[in-house]
């Protein structure tokens, strides 16, 4: 029987360490732009996610999204960059009151355009990796649930408040670590 | 630990052996990832039933050749 289930193991140490070091560019990357842009955040999540994907010892399955669906997800995300960057830029210029709203808003239309490719994306996968990702976003959707109320009911104590950019960021984190611990269980 | 539910039985590991298939040429031949063949040989994952049509069809055996339904009660 041709062997099928073994990969070189630098070549997929090396893949996790770039996708670990990838997802820790984008958590340090929003945890800058909320705290205010120290370049830190950055720093330090790029170093972790690659700590984390060295640590990863099996060889993380790619999911098979089809290529126009991948390239609606890039444009989706740069256009999601562009405007959440412009629109702050923005908002530090002089700019009229009445269109404040409109600037801070205008990130969420290509937001709502990555969600729905992603969406999309999902459902073009087979039906294990439909499942893995199922079990993720439950993960995501529970532990931001906990997470959030154990803060809110900490605030009532005294806790600093924060602001609410925290909470999507944190359902991209538990959405990757929850990916991460499915793909184990069906490794 | 492993939470994930007790699984068929199946002989598709043997039944790709015959053949002389990879894990990545079943998969494509039905259309499926790699690793989820690998997750239904290895028992972490029971497939729906279509797939289990394609891969006994596949094989030109019935799907009661191929999983093995008698462990689950």
């Amino acid at each position: 029987m041709k062997n099928s289930t073994s990969q070189d193991p630098s070549q997929s140490r090396g893949r996790n360490i770039a996708l670990g070091a990838a997802f820790g560019l984008l958590i340090g990357g929003g945890l800058d732009l909320i705290l205010g842009d120290t370049g830190w955040g950055l720093v330090i999540g790029i170093l972790l996610g690659a700590l984390a994907g060295y640590w990863i010892k099996f060889p993380l399955p790619a999911m098979q999204y089809p290529p126009h669906v991948v390239r609606r997800i890039v444009l989706s995300a740069v256009l999601f960059f562009v405007f959440l960057f412009g629109s702050q830029w923005l908002l530090n210029q002089y700019i009229g009151q009445s269109y404040q709203v409109l600037v801070a808003l205008a990130p969420s239309i290509p937001a709502t355009l990555l969600g729905l490719s992603i969406a999309s994306a999902i459902a073009h996968l087979d039906e294990l990796q439909r499942r893995i990702q199922l079990e993720a976003i439950g993960i995501a959707f529970g532990g931001s649930v906990i997470i959030t109320f154990s803060y809110a009911l900490m605030i009532q104590v005294g806790a600093p408040e924060v602001s609410w950019m925290f909470v999507p960021l944190l359902m991209v984190l538990l959405w990757g670590i929850g990916k991460l611990w499915t793909m184990w269980k069906y490794r | 630990m492993d939470d994930v539910e007790i699984s068929m039985k199946n002989r598709l590991k043997v039944l790709r052996a015959e053949q002389n298939w990879s894990q990545a040429v079943l998969a494509h031949k039905v259309g499926v990832s790699r690793q989820t063949i690998n997750a239904i040989e290895t028992g972490k994952y029971d497939p729906s039933l279509p797939l289990a049509f394609k891969l006994s069809k596949l094989f030109n055996l019935s799907i009661e050749e191929v999983f093995d339904p008698t462990d689950l009660g």
